[in-house]
C-alpha cells in the first residue's frame, strides 16, 4: 500500500471495518467452494527480508500458506481483510514495533484472539518478554531460533486453527470451537504479567491454581529440581495436601517426564506407582505431566490430575506444555531474583567496614539494618578512615537504586573517596570530584546522596559536605544536639559540576556526631522535619556507651517494626578528657623556642586550656626553655626535655636540663626571665641539681566558665 | 620610605621616618634564636633622629630577651638625649609582657604607632 497512513488512521480504519461484513471478494467465495478445511494462514512480519526468507524455510514443512509484511502497518492493514491462523511478530521494528502492533491487533474485535508469537534477539531483557505478553502474545520465540522449536510451535497454533475452522463449519461444533479459543486465552493468564513481580513461592502457588482452573482439573502441581533425583514439590492444588519433601519412590510420572524431558499422559488405577506419594489414594484417575525448561535445561515438571475416566487428551497436552515455557520464563525470574538478592545482600554487607577503624581520640560505633522486604535491598553505606595527623574521615551514603547495579556504584564511590580522602581532598572538593566521576561512569542514570566528613579530634574540629543526604546532628557533651544545617546541594549524579560547599563545626571534647541514612527516620505520610526532630528527640539522655547510643537509636526511632528501607547509622565521638601526657625532647639550641611554644600551646588547646592561660603558659615555658638552651652551652649533652601533664583541674609543665645554672642575661633587663615564670605561672618550683636544672610550672585550669583566670596584671 | 633592616624566618623588623622620628616596626615572633641580629639592626640606626618609636602590634610574640634588648636600647637613647615610645595594644600579650617585667614603668606605651609619633613630637617640641 503506497499512501502513507498514519498508525492512527490504520487505528481508526480497523475500527470502522471491525464489524462491517466482509467485501464478497472472489477469494472468499472461492475458499467456500474448496473442500472441508480453509487454509490456516501463517503472517510473518520482520523488516528484514532475510529473516522472512529464513522464516518461511522453516515453516514451509507445515504446509500453510505463508504471508509476509515488512512492517507493523503492512502487517495491520494485511489483518484488516485476512484472517491468520497465527502471526509471527518481530519485536523491534523501525516506526510501529511489535509491541504497539500486538496492541492495536488486540483492540480490534475480528483479530482480538488471533494468537501473536513473537520474535526477538536472544539478549532481550527478561522485562520485555513480560511486557510482550502484556501485550497479548501467547509466545515468545529468540533469535537465533532452533527451526524445530518454532515450527512445532507454530504447529499448535496451525491445529487449534484448523480444528476451530473446521468446528466453526459444524453447527453443533460451535461451543467447542469457543473453548478452544478461551483456552488460548487462557494460556496468557499463565503469563500474566502480575505473576512477574511476585516471589518464588508466592508464584508457584498462584501457577497452580490457575493450572486447575484452566484445565478444570482436580489437582495441579509443580515439581522443581535440576535432576530426577533432586525434584521436589513444591506447590499444589485441589487434592493433594502439603507435598511431601523430596520424591523417593521411583519410577512416578513426575520423575518419568523429568528423566526423559517429554511430556507424558498416563491413566492410572488405585495403586498405580506412576501417582507419587501424596498423590496417592485420592482416586486420581489421569494425569498429565511436562517438563519445565529453561534455556534446554531441566527446571521441574508440572502436572494436571483428574479422577475423571478420560485421560488427558494430546490438545490438553499440548496447551500444558505452553503454559510449562510460559511459567519456566517467570520461575526462572523469580528464582534468580531470588539468588540477585541473596547476592546484593552479601556484596552490601561485604561493602561495609568489617570492623571500624581505631581512631585515636575518636571513638566509633554504626549500625546498618537490611530493609524487611524482599524488594528492599538497597544502597545504604557507610565508611570510617584514619588519615594522617590523627584526623579520620567518615561517610555515609545512600544510592538510588537497588540490586546488583546500587551495590556496585556504591562499591564505586567508597574506594573513590577513600582514595581522595587519603590524597587529602577535602570534603567539597572529594564529592565535586565523585560527582565527575559518577556522571563520566554512569550518566545522569546513578545518583547517590553522600555526606562527607573529616574530623580532626585533636583540634575538636571537622569539616563536611553533603550531596544530597541529611544533615549531621551534634551532640554536646552536656546532651544539647543540634543539626548543621547546609545548603541544600542535590545528589552526586544530578548536580551541575562544579565546587561544592563545605562547612567547618566545632565538635570540642566529648561531643558526639551522628550521621545516618533516610530510613532511620522517614515515616509515610511524614516531613523529613519532623523525622529530623524525632531523631534529635531520640538522643535525648544520650548514654555514655557510644554503642548503647546506637541501640537506644534503633530501639526508639524503628523498634520492631518492619523496614522499608535500609538503616546505617554512623556514630562518631571526640574523646572526653585531652590525651595523656606530652613529652618532648629538644636540642638545646634558640631556634627550636618556637616549637616548645608551638607543642605546648597545641596540648594545652587539647585539655580546653582558655587561650589567656595559653599565652601566659607558652610564655612561661619558653623563658624556661631558653634558660634550659643557655645552661646547655659547654656540656656533653645538648638535649632538654619539656613535658606536660594534668591532674584534674591543675597542668604541670617540667623543664628539664642537663648543665649547670647560670647568672642572667647581662643588661638592663637582667633577671626578667625568671620574673615572667614566676608571674605568669600560678606556682614555680626551681630545682638546681648537680646533673642539670628542672623547673616545674604549674597553671590551674578554670573549673567553670563564670572563673575567670584572675591573674594579676602588674 | 619603608627599609627593612631586618629578616629572618620568623621576624621581619622595618625602619622608616615619621616627622623626624625613627619608627621601628617588628613583625613576627622575637626570642632568644634572633633577638642578636635584631639588636644589631637596632644599633645600626642613625643618630639624627629626635627619637625612636618601636612598634610591636605586628608582633606575634616576645620574650624576655627581647624585653632586655629594649632596656638596653632605651638606656642607649637617654645617654643621646633621644627618647624612646614603645606601641604595642591595650590587653595584648606583647603588652602584658612589657608590664611584667616592670619595661612599662621606665618608657611609656602607647597603644598605636599613631599615639607614639604624636606623643614623642610633643615632647621634642616642649
Amino acid at each position: 500500500v503506497a499512501d502513507p497512513l498514519s498508525e492512527l488512521d490504520i487505528y481508526a480504519r480497523a475500527l470502522a471495518d471491525a464489524d462491517a461484513p466482509a467485501p464478497a471478494g472472489g477469494a472468499d467465495e472461492l475458499e467456500k467452494v474448496e473442500p472441508p478445511l480453509a487454509p490456516a494462514k501463517i503472517l510473518i512480519v520482520d523488516d528484514r527480508i532475510e529473516n522472512l526468507v529464513a522464516l518461511e524455510a522453516v515453516l514451509a514443512p507445515l504446509g500453510q500458506p505463508i504471508v509476509r509484511a515488512t512492517s507493523g502497518r503492512a502487517a495491520l492493514q494485511r489483518l484488516l481483510r485476512e484472517e491468520f491462523a497465527v502471526v509471527l511478530l518481530d519485536v523491534r521494528m523501525p516506526g510501529l514495533d511489535g509491541l504497539e502492533t500486538a496492541r492495536y491487533v488486540k483492540a480490534r474485535e475480528r483479530t482480538r484472539h488471533t494468537p501473536i508469537i513473537f520474535l526477538t534477539a536472544f539478549s532481550q531483557e527478561i522485562e520485555e518478554v513480560f511486557r510482550g505478553y502484556a501485550a497479548g502474545a501467547v509466545d515468545y520465540v529468540t533469535k537465533p531460533f532452533e527451526p524445530e522449536v518454532l515450527r512445532s510451535k507454530v504447529g499448535v497454533f496451525v491445529e487449534l486453527h484448523r480444528e476451530r475452522a473446521q468446528r466453526e463449519r459444524e453447527a453443533a461444533a460451535r461451543g467447542r470451537a469457543e473453548a478452544v479459543a478461551v483456552a488460548v486465552r487462557k494460556v496468557q493468564s499463565v503469563s500474566d504479567v502480575a505473576l512477574a513481580h511476585l516471589e518464588l513461592d508466592e508464584l508457584l502457588s498462584e501457577l497452580v491454581d490457575r493450572l486447575r482452573q484452566l484445565f478444570g482439573a482436580d489437582s495441579a502441581g509443580v515439581a522443581l529440581g535440576d535432576s530426577p533425583e533432586s525434584l521436589r514439590v513444591r506447590a499444589t492444588s485441589g487434592l493433594e495436601r502439603r507435598p511431601q519433601a523430596t520424591m523417593t519412590e521411583p519410577g512416578n510420572l513426575i520423575s518419568e517426564v523429568a528423566r526423559s524431558g517429554r511430556a507424558q499422559s498416563a491413566a492410572l488405577d488405585s495403586d498405580s506407582v506412576l501417582a507419587h506419594e501424596s498423590l496417592r489414594g485420592l482416586g486420581v484417575r489421569a494425569m498429565l505431566a511436562v517438563p519445565l525448561l529453561t534455556h534446554e535445561r531441566p527446571l521441574g515438571v508440572l502436572y494436571v490430575a483428574s479422577r475423571g475416566e478420560d485421560r488427558f487428551s494430546d490438545e490438553d497436552s499440548a496447551l500444558l506444555e505452553l503454559c510449562a515455557e510460559r511459567a519456566s520464563t517467570a520461575i526462572a525470574h523469580a528464582r534468580r531474583y531470588e539468588a540477585e538478592r541473596d547476592l546484593v545482600e552479601l556484596l552490601q554487607r561485604s561493602l561495609l567496614p568489617q570492623k571500624l577503624p581505631r581512631v585515636e581520640r575518636l571513638e566509633l560505633a554504626a549500625r546498618y539494618r537490611p530493609g524487611g522486604r524482599a524488594s528492599s535491598v538497597g544502597g545504604d553505606w557507610y565508611d570510617a578512615l584514619p588519615l594522617s595527623d590523627g584526623r579520620a574521615a567518615l561517610a555515609i551514603g545512600d544510592v538510588v537504586g537497588r540490586g546488583v547495579r546500587a551495590a556496585a556504584v556504591m562499591s564505586e564511590l567508597r574506594h573513590a573517596l577513600r582514595a581522595l580522602a587519603i590524597e587529602g581532598r577535602s570534603p567539597g572538593r572529594a564529592l565535586e570530584q565523585l560527582n565527575s566521576l559518577m556522571v563520566v561512569t554512569h550518566g545522569h542514570a546513578m545518583v547517590a546522596t553522600l555526606l562527607h566528613v573529616v574530623i580532626d579530634p585533636w583540634r575538636g574540629k571537622a569539616t563536611f559536605a553533603s550531596a544530597g543526604h541529611l544533615p549531621p546532628l551534634l551532640i554536646e557533651a552536656n546532651g544539647a544536639a543540634r543539626y548543621y544545617d547546609c545548603e541544600s546541594v542535590e545528589p552526586l549524579g544530578v548536580i551541575a559540576p562544579g565546587p561544592i560547599p563545605e562547612h567547618e563545626i566545632d565538635v570540642p571534647a566529648g561531643s558526639t556526631l551522628v550521621l545516618c541514612t533516610d530510613g532511620l527516620i522517614e515515616r509515610r505520610g511524614e516531613t523529613i522535619d519532623a523525622g529530623l526532630k524525632r531523631l534529635r528527640q531520640a538522643v535525648r539522655d544520650c548514654p555514655s556507651d557510644l554503642e548503647a547510643l546506637c541501640d537506644q537509636l534503633l530501639a526508639r526511632l524503628i523498634g520492631e517494626s518492619e523496614l522499608d528501607d535500609d538503616v546505617a547509622v554512623l556514630a562518631a565521638r571526640t574523646a572526653a578528657v585531652a590525651s595523656g601526657p606530652l613529652n618532648l625532647s629538644f636540642p638545646a639550641e634558640p631556634e627550636v623556642l618556637r616549637d616548645v611554644r608551638r607543642a605546648l600551646a597545641d596540648w594545652l588547646a587539647e585539655q580546653g586550656a582558655p587561650g589567656e592561660l595559653i599565652e601566659d603558659a607558652r610564655l612561661a615555658c619558653s623563658e624556661a626553655a631558653a634558660n634550659a638552651i643557655e645552661h646547655a652551652y659547654g656540656t656533653s649533652d645538648h638535649e632538654f626535655q619539656l613535658h606536660a601533664e594534668r591532674h584534674g583541674s591543675r597542668v604541670t609543665v617540667t623543664v628539664r636540663d642537663h648543665g649547670r645554672w647560670r647568672s642572667q642575661r647581662p643588661g638592663g633587663g637582667a633577671g626578667s626571665g625568671l620574673v615572667l615564670i614566676e608571674a605568669l605561672s600560678d606556682d614555680v618550683v626551681i630545682d638546681r641539681g648537680s646533673d642539670g636544672t628542672l623547673v616545674e610550672l604549674s597553671f590551674d585550669l578554670p573549673t567553670s566558665k563564670k572563673a575567670g583566670r584572675g591573674r594579676g596584671r602588674a | 620610605v619603608v627599609e627593612v633592616v631586618h629578616k629572618d624566618t620568623r621576624a621581619e623588623l622595618t625602619l622608616a621616618e615619621r616627622r623626624g622620628i625613627a619608627l621601628v616596626s617588628l613583625r613576627g615572633e622575637a626570642d632568644l634564636a634572633n633577638v642578636d641580629k635584631i639588636e644589631s639592626a637596632l644599633a645600626a640606626i642613625s643618630d639624627d633622629t629626635a627619637g625612636v618609636v618601636i612598634d610591636l602590634r605586628e608582633a606575634d610574640f616576645i620574650d624576655s630577651s627581647m624585653v632586655s634588648i629594649l632596656f638596653d636600647l632605651r638606656v642607649r637613647l637617654r645617654r643621646r638625649r633621644r627618647k624612646l615610645r614603645v606601641a604595642a595594644a591595650d590587653g595584648s600579650p606583647i603588652r602584658r609582657v612589657l608590664e611584667l617585667t616592670g619595661f612599662d614603668r621606665q618608657t611609656p606605651i602607647d597603644p598605636s604607632a599613631e599615639a607614639a609619633l604624636e606623643a614623642l613630637s610633643a615632647e621634642s617640641a616642649r
